[in-house]
């Protein structure tokens, strides 16, 4: 799949958990991670942005990770952790279920090819290492946080929203203005 | 360790000077001014025994200030930089006791200062 | 790479070259366009001299020669100047800014390759040698004669006459003075006055930790508040005066002189001028208003688009404008100054002004809006739109005319605002107003949809608030299209729950009018038109942090920004005018073809044409009388001795012009003799000795209407009735209470006799 990964003979990978599946990122890239404490949503923003919310002050994006990696998704479910990750000079927080190990994983048992059979969107994992008990999927987080709100797909949703407006208010009760001259002076 | 305070309004010659001074004498403390005033007011709190000033400067020239630096340093030694060297401007520092060199410093005139705040 | 210490210091030292040259060449072109009307100014030509002097010197210790070729030549023309030798004309201004254009192309080259060995200034250096006296020429090559020093020399005790003044600007002090008008260079010595050269980053970064001590702040009183506490109390009120201090002492500190950035337009409108064969000049006032420098820096290139639009479609040519009774010479005026919390910064000719059918015929034939909805906007918002120009071709000096919608954009993204005023054969005004400071916002917080959201203050015209039966009654629908009718004007609303808090599948939220409690109203200035935004409720008023948003949002055009507030949750800043732009939205080149949404906005253009002011005055007979407002050029009172009677008419010296003086009474009780003046004890003269008059301006002409008295201005709908009973009065109308006659100033004045020349007393 992807030529990125790490040369080095031994990673580490920082770890967690997202709908029992076990997922890394290269411990280099992330930050740090809490619980989620608020969130608040950005009205028009794409379905796979959960929202924004404060980390000591900076304003952080944080980014639905299951909606982003399964196609098919169960709407209910919210992930309660922040994994702050940094992606092209901008903090991003994805939101996990819970934290996993730091785990040392060595080269040669990185494997590029992953299964989908569980529906997930291949282009966004790098490639999976095979623990003795699991299968580690090691996340593309470049690509996982490139979910951007376009002012075209803004435009749509608002469009959409106004035709129901009109359809609306069109049962909307009228009242009559005064009447009024106008006199051009 | 040699002291001196450096005259120019401009940033690019005070970096010149400093760097050919450099190459003489590793261990200098610099006190810099762009113009007159400033340079009078740093050396009320840095009284400096040698400097080095630009000649052509807006509201005080080099002779000028010299001259007020002397005021309140008779022991401080003073090398007058300009890039239009004339021989009257020469004589002009002579009689205040200073020196006028030519700018661009090179290595010969740059011993000349070093020469002449030794001396 | 590494670089070896030489190289290093190398490339610091072409740095400094560029910037400090660049620096002392803006300077240059500032004092050469004032030489060339004082060509006599010492100061100047010293400056000037310096710069060519001192950019020689640096040439040369770095090894640039062509640079120090061309700087010499340049030196050495101005060392003739100085002596006196030589005079100033326009053609040594000319060269001059010529060589200040090839040292500004030498530094390009040198900053790209490192050198400038491929150029050569030789026939420019020929052409400098050349203005040089011949007999100075020789002396060039010897030794110079040695300039009188008109300075006493050493021993003398006694201080220098001559005394001098500094004058620093803000944190980053330039080694040149930035003096805009003033000859007299000559005042007090401030020994002591110390400034600092602070780096520019520090202070950003200062100011980002003061923004991080706001936030903090809000949250300790926030905190505090619920706790009862005293000494907490106490101690958080000492932290937020402190706070507050900090705040506005940094803000203080990244505050600039505007003007710093004006110095580039006296060559700009000199160029300009060249280039169109116009005789501009330019005026500026008020540089020294203070604003945040990346403000300033923000508004430069909109200032600068204004210039040129006023050079290419505002000025008139010479010809043209003699043809007026114009000065030959037009002029632009740039002026700076506070204004409630805001600077507002005037970009004004006396040009052509904004011609209404030029600019309707062009927005028809760019296909930008149709004949029937023509009458729904006014030019002054045509002349923003995109893809609009009546430049019949595209003008090499300012373009096509994209600029003016980009400008206001740009501003607003500011949070700033952009109004014109225009008056066609005199001349246009435009009005940038942009608050002083970016970074920290004063906000409403609101709630809408259980949401909080933070609106800056700085288009907030009132907020209000119905409650019970007004709120049920307060909103009306037109066409599908909720509004408010405030002080009878009708306030076009938008519903922050609908726009902000729907997902698709959610059904609208548009309340339904009979269950409303109560209803609070946001009013904002949006665009120049005045948008109602209805929220859920308004809970707090205070400073907040704006913090950006990162990429993934920042596209989305309801959203300015976002905040933390003070309970550590993050809030997101709403940008009224995407708000408004989405809902409202009288876009003509998509939507003029959907037909309902113009219908709406022609609804409510039409409604708001319904209220007008009105000048209220006493008439003739102590009758009360109105005109519209907008018809008055001025109110004022003029002293009844000033008054001088020529032949048929009486005169007053008004301004600049005279102007001819019609007296209602004698009007109303002869119209075939107008222009008589009534004895003097008729006249409602004033204790000072003065009689109000309205003056009015009709065809490029004033005329002065006397009448009895000042009453009121008004707004209000004008619902006129009763019919028109003589000539003079177009009808009656009740306003506040009281039966008004509502004069026919136009009708009358159309009517009258103006032969005679208005003469102007200047130019």
């Amino acid at each position: 799949m992807k030529m990125e990964h790490s040369i080095s003979k031994t990673n580490s990978i920082c770890t967690f958990w997202l709908d029992n599946h076990l997922f890394g990122v290269d411990v280099m890239k992330v930050q740090e991670v809490i619980p989620v404490n608020e969130i608040t949503q950005v009205p028009f923003s794409k379905s796979e942005i959960a929202g924004i919310t404060n980390l000591r002050g900076q304003i952080v994006t944080a980014i639905d990770l299951r909606r982003r990696l399964w196609k098919k998704h169960n709407m209910k479910k919210t992930s309660p952790i922040n994994f702050f990750v940094r992606v092209k000079g901008e903090l991003v927080s994805f939101l996990v279920d819970s934290i996993g190990d730091v785990i040392e994983v060595q080269e040669e048992d990185f494997e590029r090819h992953v299964d989908t059979k569980n529906e997930i969107s291949e282009d966004l994992i790098h490639g999976v290492y095979k623990l003795p008990r699991s299968l580690l999927l090691i996340l593309d987080v470049d690509r996982a946080a490139d979910v951007i709100t376009t002012s075209d797909y803004v435009k749509r949703r608002s469009d959409y929203l106004k035709d129901n407006d009109r359809a609306q208010s069109a049962k909307m009760p009228r009242l009559h203005k005064k009447d009024m001259e106008v006199v051009q002076m | 360790m040699m002291d001196v305070l450096l005259v120019d309004d401009s940033r690019l010659s005070r970096m010149t000077v400093k760097k050919c001074l450099e190459q003489k004498i590793s261990d200098w403390t610099f006190i810099e001014a762009s113009n007159g005033m400033e340079a009078l007011s740093l050396f009320e709190e840095h009284p400096v025994d040698h400097a080095v000033l630009d000649y052509n400067m807006p509201e005080i020239d080099g002779i000028e200030l010299a001259v007020k630096l002397q005021e309140k340093n008779k022991n401080i030694k003073i090398a007058i930089v300009t890039a239009n060297m004339q021989e009257y401007l020469r004589e002009e520092a002579k009689k205040i006791n200073c020196i006028m060199v030519g700018k661009p410093l090179n290595d010969t005139t740059t011993g000349g200062i070093l020469e002449f705040f030794e001396g | 790479m590494a670089y070896t210490d030489d190289e290093k210091w190398m490339k610091e030292a072409v740095e400094v070259l560029i910037s400090e040259t660049a620096e002392a060449l803006v300077q240059v072109d500032f004092e050469l366009i004032e030489l060339e009307r004082n060509p006599k100014d010492q100061s100047g030509i010293n400056t000037i001299f310096r710069a060519f002097h001192t950019t020689k010197g640096n040439a040369d210790s770095l090894g640039f020669n062509q640079l120090k070729l061309l700087t010499h030549a340049a030196e050495n023309l101005l060392d003739e100047v100085r002596a006196g030798k030589l005079v100033i004309d326009s053609s040594i201004i000319d060269t001059l800014l010529n060589v200040v254009d090839a040292v500004r192309s030498s530094l390009a080259m040198i900053e790209e390759k490192g050198h400038d060995t491929d150029q050569d200034w030789s026939s420019i250096i020929t052409t400098l040698n050349h203005l040089i006296p011949e007999k100075s020429a020789a002396n060039i090559r010897e030794e110079k004669k040695p300039q009188p020093r008109k300075k006493a020399v050493p021993a003398a005790k006694s201080p220098k006459k001559k005394t001098i003044k500094q004058k620093k600007e803000g944190k980053k002090a330039a080694s040149l003075d930035v003096v805009a008008k003033d000859e007299n260079k000559k005042s007090e010595v401030q020994l002591g006055e110390k400034t600092l050269r602070v780096n520019a980053s520090i202070l950003d970064n200062l100011m980002d930790q003061v923004g991080e001590l706001v936030l903090a702040r809000n949250e300790i009183l926030q905190l505090v508040s619920q706790l009862n506490h005293d000494g907490f109390t106490q101690a958080s009120h000492h932290l937020n005066s402190a706070t507050a201090e900090l705040q506005e002492g940094l803000m203080r500190a990244r505050l600039q002189a505007v003007g710093k950035s004006w110095v580039t337009f006296p060559r700009l409108v000199r160029d300009l001028s060249a280039a169109s064969g116009k005789k501009i000049r330019i005026f500026m006032e008020g540089e020294e208003t203070e604003l945040d420098r990346t403000l300033i820096e923000a508004i430069h290139d909109p200032l600068v688009h204004l210039i040129r639009n006023a050079s290419d479609h505002g000025i008139e040519l010479p010809g043209e404008r003699k043809k007026m009774g114009k000065p030959q010479e037009g002029k632009i005026f740039i002026r700076a100054y506070h204004d409630a919390g805001q600077v507002s910064i005037e970009v004004a000719d006396d040009g052509a002004g904004i011609n209404p059918d030029k600019v309707r015929k062009a927005a028809l034939d760019l296909d930008l809006i149709d004949e029937e909805q023509l009458s729904q906007v006014s030019e002054n918002e045509i002349i923003m739109w995109p893809g609009f120009s009546t430049a019949g071709r595209v003008s090499e000096i300012s373009g096509r005319g994209v600029g003016l919608d980009i400008v206001q954009t740009n501003i607003e993204r500011l949070g700033g605002s952009i109004d014109v005023h225009s008056e066609i054969g005199k001349g246009t005004t435009f009005r940038l107003k942009v608050p002083l400071t970016l970074a920290i916002l004063s906000a409403l917080i609101v709630i809408s949809g259980q949401n909080r959201y933070a609106i800056p203050r700085t288009t907030l015209l009132e907020l209000v608030r119905l409650e019970g039966e007004e709120a049920r009654s307060g909103i009306e629908y037109i066409q599908g299209t909720p509004v408010h009718r405030l002080r009878g004007k009708l306030l076009r609303l938008i519903f922050l729950s609908d726009i902000l808090n729907t997902q698709i599948g959610d059904q609208s939220h548009a309340p339904d009018v009979n269950e409303l409690e109560s209803v609070n109203i946001v009013v904002s200035q949006v665009s120049g038109r005045q948008i109602g935004f209805v929220v859920d409720e308004i809970i707090d008023n205070l400073d907040i942090v704006v913090k950006p948003l990162s990429r993934h949002i920042k596209a989305i055009p309801f959203l300015a920004g976002a905040t933390v507030l003070g309970d550590g949750k993050s809030a997101l800043i709403l940008d009224v005018n995407g708000l408004a732009q989405n809902a409202v939205g009288f876009q003509p080149s998509e939507e003029h073809k959907q037909s309902s949404i113009v219908s709406l906005s022609k609804q409510v253009q039409m409604e708001s044409l319904d209220k007008r002011n009105l000048f209220i005055f006493e008439g003739p007979n102590k009758v009360t009388m109105a005109v519209p407002l907008d018809l008055v050029s001025r109110i004022e009172k003029i002293p009844y001795s000033n008054i001088v009677r020529t032949g048929v008419r009486n005169m007053v010296q008004y301004r600049d012009v005279i102007m001819p003086l019609l007296f209602l009474s004698s009007f109303f009780s002869d119209p075939c003799n107008p222009w008589r003046c009534p004895p003097e004890n008729e006249l409602p003269i004033s204790e000072e000795g003065t009689l109000p008059v309205l003056v009015y301006a009709h065809k490029g002409c004033l005329i002065g209407v006397v009448i009895n008295d000042i009453l009121d201005v008004v707004e209000t709908d004008i619902t006129i009735q009763g019919a028109k009973d003589h000539d003079g009065v177009l009808g009656t109308a009740v306003v506040r209470n009281e039966i008004v006659e509502f004069l026919d100033l136009k009708g009358i004045v159309a009517g009258l006799d103006l032969s005679t020349d208005q003469t102007a007393l200047t130019g």
